[in-house]
């Protein structure tokens, strides 16, 4: 049963896609809105009906379904056999096609209010955003239908299945459950669609863009009426990369949180560009410049985002976070040089709607802060894409196998990353048209002489190394600069009005923010990042490691604690069993925690997973795993992460300014000054 | 406050960090997260909690006792592992465009940018020839782009490194004597295996080393062998009883059976004559059964000389030879 | 807008570039590698014997073709390779060639019980690994590997999974008739007690 609505979901949601497209191109010819919210609503409720009728089978523990048998355990506790849902191939590109739909309903929503006579962007978004889904509700329907019923089943799972729900199901009586990894942590039922939010947000402002270029309809209209999604979508995209990176720390016993894996990397580049296109709008939107960068700038997200989903579903690159390799990866591919190859020709052929950007006229000024960051995080982007990529090429061209690590981003990103920073600090202080250099230098003097205040700080108390000193710098110099900015502004409105009194200021420093909350969540979310950039100049640089072997009553001493084995343990559970050691951490002689690393058996598994202990103070974390426990006693392994707590905060603070951005709204009229 | 502040403040800085004391560094951690561990996906081996990692380390660590440098740690093991597990790209080789795209990337890139500052100069030789539409230029670039890459790729192709996969495929007539009693001794259970043994035993019996080839063709006749496998075994049985022991009647009765299996076999016939006329010496039986031989339709040519010569022979009556 | 056009162009046709790297990646095991080691001098090593009588040399092992095998009880398919390797140990048992098993990350009393149940052969030296040297100097991703090495003392041929009887003893023969280093793959290997 759940085969059948399931199927019926999903071609609903096609039939729906096919819909929108032809009342979307309809709409774009004549210029009118009309007609398109049955099939944005066709779409939506098939791609629901999919979900639900996944999830349904999975609370249900209906094993006559593939994807059940093979994905699921009657014992997987909830939330997990909800979060199976999206654990596996196949239920993942559901979830993809059903916030895909969420997305084009919300746009339909939008382009609908606009009341616009002879609104031609609008309906084209929509019928991009329509061809989009139909790839995805076309690969559910075909390759990665999540509906297959079981024909052959054996103890564990399925060995044979079919499209067709009405063929004879066996079921077998249970499943293997999903990955002992993806069960360890409630993260990991958040982190896959925070991310997907904003993977897929990012296909609005690329419909838009699409929209734009294909109805020859260049100019700001494109990215105004996409900001608020490419918002929303960033906002996911940061929250579900630092997610993912926490969950790593948490639950990955490396002590680590980016490896540079090829699938963490496929989540960045979007990301970056997300950025750059975050930033470079508002240029167009001010100023109508750089146009070119902007079109190509959206398209470069949306295509690393498909180039994503490709790399992680196809198996051409191995990785820890691959799926299993399936027949999606050459469908994949095709869309992926579709929408590559379609949308550079498309501008290639379009390109005398950007002819007549205006020139800048000088580099020191907010639109020259811009294009650099446009710059810096481009060559970033594709500092990322080219790490990732290489081994591939090689491999095919000269099969020689190469493996491009962390030494080599390291080496490539540290300095734009700081040349980034710099960016973030001087370009809120530089004006449109073109900045004084005197006065900037002035206004960033304070700022300036507080970073190397911090800086001389560092050295004093905590460390001489160059990179955290550094970090810790440019990272004060960025919350130094917006803050002295707001200040000084606060303080000239102020002095506009009456006598500046500390009263007054405070309400002066209020109405500032009310009167330009998008700038000032943006200046939120730049400090944000700098506190994510120390953060990682502390851990990078002056983490501690060692190991000990230990039988229960030993002591050890590590990094300032007192660390004392007092005993293992051993706990059965409904899906696994879990072994691990008690150990009594003390500080200066007083009690502070006890921690408890474990190694968590699932099923029949031999060898287990292990589960890190992490104490958080304020100086950092105290990170302990167990790296052998038997009879004779633990292998220990004990690390520092000091102020690893700054970059959680930093990426939650980053993302709480998209927040703000998408929240508040303009309540004073700008003031002078700005 | 007063630039000379911020002068100082940076002085101070800089300095502390560049006069700092080089911090112990635990250079085998530093070899270590250089190197991939070679079970995992991407993990280093300073990382890895896996086994082998940690002996990988143990390694590390006992040659930088031994007072190795870096590099020859790493060809050590490079050495064993092969490049692939370099976490660390080297700026040579393979690697040397990872390390030069990103800076052309800046360059380009920067270039682009800063160009865009310069006053604009009216183009005077652009005006006065046509520029060809944005489709032609698209096409033509295309085509330019896409048979260089081509021609790019093809070249490059020759220079594959050949994957050391395509060993020569297994020639049966290549395979030595001993792997042939491994495999039949790994497979001896499986009842294919009779053609193999057949095989065997027919090399030693040619080579004359009926030692090796006996225990071989019992097994066969105990296998339930087809008539054909069953007759040729039979025969040189037989023939290897009387000519290794010198039994005449044991060996006419095995060829007896195997011409039972493949009757008018002129192999088993022939030796069925030798047999006759060496072993119960009698030159006349033996020429009815060289006679029997001649009239086998494929002979070879050297073969029927042999036998004519044989049956001329025992015709004249002479004992064998 | 030249300059755009043209950068827009190259795009079109870098991605036919990747797409066509990409085809050809596709159902590719990424993990097999080449071994460096192969036409190379083996590495030298000395190793304790299992029935701890004493340690053997690697390097010193007088003979035409020596044999070293990677195995551990734990490892399916060295199950069902070790008794093509017996068989083959015994089978060339008067010619010049020694046959050396390595046990990977193993307790001697699992070794033995597994020796016990799949087969040894007396012409077979039986080694332990302390601290896995031998395997990563043999630059040992998974096992079983094989390595093959000639009568000058560097590696002939490497077998990436379980070797059955032919291919160990064409192997051999392959060797002994002086032919050039090669690798072969021929199934998979286990890094661990789950695969």
């Amino acid at each position: 049963m759940f085969a059948l609505l399931g199927i019926a979901g999903i071609l609903t949601g096609l039939a729906g896609s096919i819909w929108l497209v032809v009342t979307g191109v309809r709409g774009a010819r004549h210029g009118t809105t009309t007609g398109m919210w049955r099939p944005v609503q066709t779409i939506l409720g098939g791609a629901a009906l999919a979900m639900l009728a996944l999830e349904a089978a999975l609370v249900a523990d209906d094993f006559s379904l593939e994807y059940v048998a093979n994905n699921h355990a009657r014992a997987t506790p909830f939330p997990f056999n909800i979060a199976t849902g999206w654990a596996a191939l196949e239920g993942s590109i559901v979830l993809w096609g059903l916030i895909l739909a969420v997305f084009t309903w919300f746009t339909h929503r939008s382009v609908v209010r606009q009341e616009r006579e002879g609104d031609r962007i609008g309906p084209g978004a929509l019928a991009v955003l329509g061809i989009v889904a139909i790839f995805f509700f076309g690969i559910q329907a075909t390759v990665a239908d999540p509906f297959r019923v079981c024909t052959e089943a054996v103890a564990n799972g399925c060995v044979a299945a079919s499209p067709l729900p009405w063929a004879a199901a066996q079921a077998p009586p249970d499943g293997p459950g999903p990955n002992p990894l993806l069960q360890n942590h409630i993260l990991m039922a958040i982190h896959p669609p925070m991310l997907y939010l904003g993977f897929i947000g990012l296909t609005v402002p690329f419909a838009y863009g699409i929209s734009a270029l294909a109805l020859r309809e260049g100019g700001v209209e494109w990215l105004r009426r996409s900001r608020r999604a490419t918002l929303v979508a960033w906002t996911f995209l940061t929250t579900g990369i630092v997610l993912g990176a926490w969950w790593a720390y948490e639950v990955l016993s490396w002590g680590g949180y980016w490896g540079w894996d090829p699938v963490e990397n496929a989540s960045l580049m979007p990301w970056l560009v997300a950025t750059a296109f975050l930033h470079s709008a508002l240029v167009q939107i001010r100023r109508g410049a750089l146009q070119a960068w902007n079109f190509v700038l959206v398209i470069g997200a949306f295509s690393l985002t498909i180039l994503g989903t490709f790399l992680t579903r196809s198996g051409v690159i191995g990785s820890v976070h691959s799926f299993t390799q399936s027949a999606i990866g050459p469908v994949l591919l095709g869309f992926l040089f579709l929408v590559v190859a379609g949308s550079f020709w498309l501008f290639a052929t379009r390109s005398h709607l950007v002819a007549d950007s205006p020139r800048l006229d000088s580099l020191v000024s907010r639109e020259g802060s811009f294009l650099l960051n446009n710059l810096l995080l481009t060559v970033f982007a594709f500092v990322v894409l080219t790490g990732t990529l290489y081994p591939l090429v090689v491999e095919a061209i000269s099969g020689d196998r190469v493996a491009v690590g962390p030494p080599f981003f390291s080496r490539m990103v540290v300095p734009l990353a700081f040349a980034l920073l710099l960016a973030m600090g001087i370009g809120p202080h530089t004006t449109w048209k073109e900045a004084d250099p005197a006065r900037l230098a002035e206004s960033l003097r304070l700022p300036v002489q507080i970073a190397l205040g911090a800086g001389a700080l560092t050295v004093l108390i905590a460390t001489r190394i160059g990179y955290v000193v550094a970090a810790v710098v440019a990272g004060t110099f960025v919350i130094a600069a917006s803050v002295s900015l707001l200040l000084n502004r606060a303080r000239r409105s102020a002095l506009a009005r009456s006598s500046g009194s500390p009263v007054r200021l405070t309400g002066e420093i209020r109405r500032q923010l009310a009167a330009e909350p998008s700038f000032w969540a943006g200046q939120l979310s730049h400090a944000g990042v700098a506190l994510i950039a120390i953060g990682i100049g502390f851990t990078s640089n002056l983490a501690q490691h060692s190991e000990v072997v230990m039988e229960p009553g030993d002591r050890v001493v590590f990094a300032g604690y007192d660390l004392a084995y007092r005993s293992p343990f051993l706990v059965t559970e409904t899906s696994r069993r879990v072994q691990g050691a008690t150990i009594e951490v003390a500080v200066d002689g007083e009690v502070v925690t006890e921690l408890r690393p474990r190694a968590n058996y699932y099923g029949a598994d031999t060898s287990g997973i292990s589960t890190p202990a992490i104490h958080t103070a304020f100086t950092g974390d105290l990170y302990l795993t167990l790296v052998r426990i038997d009879a004779a006693g633990i292998l220990l392994r004990m690390d520092t992460s000091p102020g690893i707590w700054l970059l959680w905060a930093g990426g939650l603070i980053a993302a709480g300014g998209g927040l703000w951005s998408l929240t508040a709204r303009r309540r004073a009229p700008v003031t002078a000054g700005v | 406050m007063s630039w000379t502040l911020t002068a100082a403040l940076a002085v101070f800085v800089v300095a502390a960090v560049f006069l700092a004391p080089d911090p112990a560094e635990d250079r085998a951690r530093a070899l270590g997260e250089r190197i991939r561990c070679p079970v995992c996906q991407g993990e280093s081996i300073a990382d890895s909690p896996s086994d082998p990692a940690r002996d990988m380390m143990n390694l590390i660590r006992a040659r930088v006792d031994e007072g190795r440098t870096d590099q020859q740690i790493i060809e050590e093991l490079v050495g064993a592992f092969s490049g692939s597990v370099l976490l660390d790209p080297p700026v040579a080789g393979a690697t040397l465009w990872l390390w030069i795209l990103p800076v052309l990337a800046v360059g380009v890139g920067g270039g682009l940018v800063l160009s865009r500052f310069r006053p604009r100069k009216v183009p005077q030789s652009r005006l006065s020839r046509p520029a060809p539409t944005p489709l032609k230029r698209t096409a033509m670039g295309g085509m330019v782009v896409l048979a260089a890459g081509a021609i790019a790729m093809a070249t490059v192709g020759q220079f594959r490194q050949g994957r050391v996969d395509n060993l020569a495929p297994i020639d049966p007539a290549n395979i030595s004597n001993e792997t042939l009693e491994a495999v039949i001794a790994a497979n001896r259970d499986d009842p294919q295996i009779v053609g193999m043994r057949l095989a065997l035993a027919n090399r030693y019996f040619e080579d004359g080393d009926y030692q090796r080839a006996f225990p071989h063709y019992e097994a066969v006749i105990e296998a339930e062998p087809t008539p054909i496998q069953a007759g040729a075994a039979l025969t040189r049985l037989g023939w290897m009883v009387f000519d290794g022991n010198g039994e005449v009647e044991l060996a006419i009765d095995l060829i007896d059976q195997a011409l039972e299996a493949m009757p008018e076999d002129p192999f088993a016939l022939y030796l069925k004559g030798r047999v006759v006329w060496c072993g119960r010496d009698d030159p006349n039986g033996a020429a009815v059964l060289f006679g029997q031989v001649l009239a086998a339709p494929d002979l070879e040519p050297d073969v029927r000389v042999s036998v004519e010569t044989d049956l001329a022979t025992a015709q004249a009556g002479s004992s064998c030879q | 807008m030249r300059v755009v056009r043209w950068l827009a162009s190259g795009m079109v046709f870098v991605s036919v570039g990747l797409a066509i790297v990409f085809t050809t990646r596709f159902g590719n095991d990424p993990v097999v590698v080449d071994s460096p080691l192969l036409g190379q001098p083996a590495p030298a090593i000395a190793l304790p014997k299992l029935d701890g009588q004493g340690t053997v040399d690697l390097n010193a092992i007088d003979a035409d073709v020596v044999v070293i095998n990677f195995f551990a009880s734990w490892c399916l398919p060295c199950r069902e390779e070790q008794p093509h390797l017996v068989a083959t140990a015994n089978a060339f048992a008067d010619r010049s060639v020694q046959f050396v098993s390595i046990a990977y990350r193993n307790d001697p009393a699992d070794i033995a019980v597994f020796l016990e149940e799949y087969g040894s052969s007396p012409e077979t030296l039986y080694l332990l690994d302390p601290g896995g040297r031998a395997a990563i100097a043999y630059g040992v991703f998974g096992i079983p590997e094989t390595f093959v090495i000639g009568a000058d003392g560097s590696v002939i041929r490497k077998i990436v999974g379980a070797a059955d009887a032919l291919l160990l003893g064409s192997t051999i023969d392959a060797v002994l008739a002086g032919e050039e280093p090669g690798q072969v793959v021929v199934g998979e290997t286990f890094t661990g007690p789950d695969g």
